[in-house]
């Protein structure tokens, strides 16, 4: 290969880590969902909200250290709370058997619960340091978000955002209305 | 004299909508239509908006399969309907972070947002709790969060903590802690420049979804009207009904000055007229000299 061209691979390779949300990674295949019966289903369900909250409580912990520059933020009883709900869902990750069809999926919630674990180290490091640099955490939960977002199943109840009672939810009543 | 022009601009819709999600209480009242619409004010060299909408990127699909939400457009095509894009808007009021009105922030690059630290902060207590307690955390979406992260990184998110007078000239924000969400704010236009203004506006968020909200039947307590709150709060319903009386205060009790963009029949009080897309476009108000979109 040329010299020029294994520099770029190079560059690409020290600009684009393996967690870099630059890196696009395809959708993940849907599962049959006909294939998995409701504990099945329900068990995919617990780790993966889990860390969609805990992606929510890191990411809002990062706005509110980086819009005030509050360094006392890192030091919430909040931190410390996400830490605990981390160790377990990566305790129910670990003893998790995929269900038929869905090992990518259990992948990439391993693989997220290690970036969210990642970020909070992060997130801890920064009492140390003079001012609060939200960088290398929000790589890390971004990474951890896109993953997430990538193994959702919506017919599982594997969704991003929960909109049961939200200001939308009104299509299910009218079906059931017409 | 008139500082501002105030737009509010449709860019979705549900057709059906339970009215007991709009108003407290009205259980087997039947639907209505229930647009999906942001604020535009527009003066004094700035243009700013309350509210974003949501990326039908990301949530789209599931919105028109499971709720029936319709026609979505993009901020580009929506402002394009009063002259302007996008990349003109210089500040944004974030009322609320639910998904449908802070889940569109990258399409406005050159913004400024400005959103309650207590939205933020009982946000992520709501997310640390026990799936039991869930309901508390809906409609959210975390990758909304993580944006509004890199907002904050750019210095373009401000977080503030209760009201703030004058955030542009003649525009106060103020908070209503703990009513439809845990730091929903409302916006208040002093058109004449006046601290006593006789020709204010309250730009409501949700904390205000229709007309009724404000301007209730109040047969039952033998009055003309009252105020019934909207059907969808994680505080309390008293917090949103002293929100109501605060925003009728500030606009002189004038119940028209108070704006819900969640409402339908704003085409009965002001000027209005319906896009090639098929979407609203209702003129509140006119700043001097600058000329109607709607007529």
């Amino acid at each position: 290969m040329p010299s020029s061209g294994r520099g770029m691979l190079d560059r690409a390779a020290l600009v684009h880590r393996f967690d870099c949300p630059a890196v696009a990674e395809p959708a993940l295949p849907q599962p049959d969902v006909a294939d998995i019966d409701a504990a099945a289903a329900a068990a995919l369900r617990r780790p993966y909200d889990a860390l969609r909250r805990l992606i929510g409580q890191a990411a809002g912990l990062l706005v509110l250290a980086q819009a005030t520059q509050r360094r006392e933020i890192v030091d919430l009883p909040a931190v410390a709370v996400a830490r605990e709900q981390w160790r377990e869902v990566t305790a129910t990750l670990a003893d998790l058997s995929a269900p038929r069809g869905c090992e990518r999926q259990v992948e990439h919630l391993i693989r997220a619960a290690r970036l969210v674990g990642a970020c909070l180290d992060a997130l801890e490091a920064s009492p140390t340091r003079e001012r609060v640099d939200t960088s290398l955490a929000l790589d890390r939960i971004a990474a951890a978000y896109r993953l997430l977002q990538l193994c959702s199943i919506d017919k599982l109840g594997l969704s991003m955002v929960d909109f049961r009672q939200s200001c939308c939810n009104c299509a299910p009543m009218t079906m059931r209305a017409s | 004299m008139a500082d501002y022009s105030i737009w509010v601009l449709e860019y979705s819709y549900v057709t059906k909508y339970h009215k007991s999600g709009v108003l407290y209480g009205a259980h087997n009242q039947g639907y209505v239509k229930l647009p999906y619409c942001y604020a535009l004010i527009k003066g004094k060299n700035h243009v700013a908006m309350v509210d974003v909408g949501y990326n039908n990127k990301e949530y789209g699909k599931a919105l028109g399969d499971k709720f029936g939400v319709e026609n979505w457009r993009s901020p580009k095509e929506v402002l394009a309907g009063v002259g302007l894009s996008p990349t003109d808007v210089d500040t944004v009021f974030i009322s609320h972070a639910h998904f449908d009105h802070f889940g569109n922030v990258e399409d406005f690059p050159k913004a400024t947002f400005y959103i309650q630290e207590r939205e933020i902060t009982k946000w992520v207590w709501a997310m640390s709790l026990p799936d039991r307690l869930r309901w508390m955390m809906v409609a959210i979406d975390p990758g909304d969060i993580i944006r509004g992260v890199d907002l904050a990184r750019q210095k373009r998110l401000v977080c503030i903590d209760g009201s703030l007078e004058n955030v542009l000239p003649n525009i106060d924000l103020h908070v209503a802690y703990d009513s439809h969400t845990y730091g929903s704010m409302w916006v208040h236009v002093r058109n004449d420049g006046k601290a006593q203004s006789s020709d204010a506006w309250a730009l409501a968020g949700d904390l205000v979804y229709v007309f009724e909200n404000v301007e209730g039947p109040g047969a039952v307590v033998d009055a003309d009207q009252m105020y019934v709150p909207v059907g969808l709060a994680v505080g309390s319903q008293e917090n949103l009904v002293m929100a109501t009386e605060a925003m009728m205060k500030s606009v002189g009790y004038e119940a028209r000055r108070v704006i819900p963009v969640h409402e339908e029949r704003l085409k009965d009080r002001f000027p209005s007229r319906i896009t090639s897309d098929g979407l609203r476009i209702s003129e509140i108000c006119l700043a001097d000299g600058e000329k109607s979109r709607v007529r």
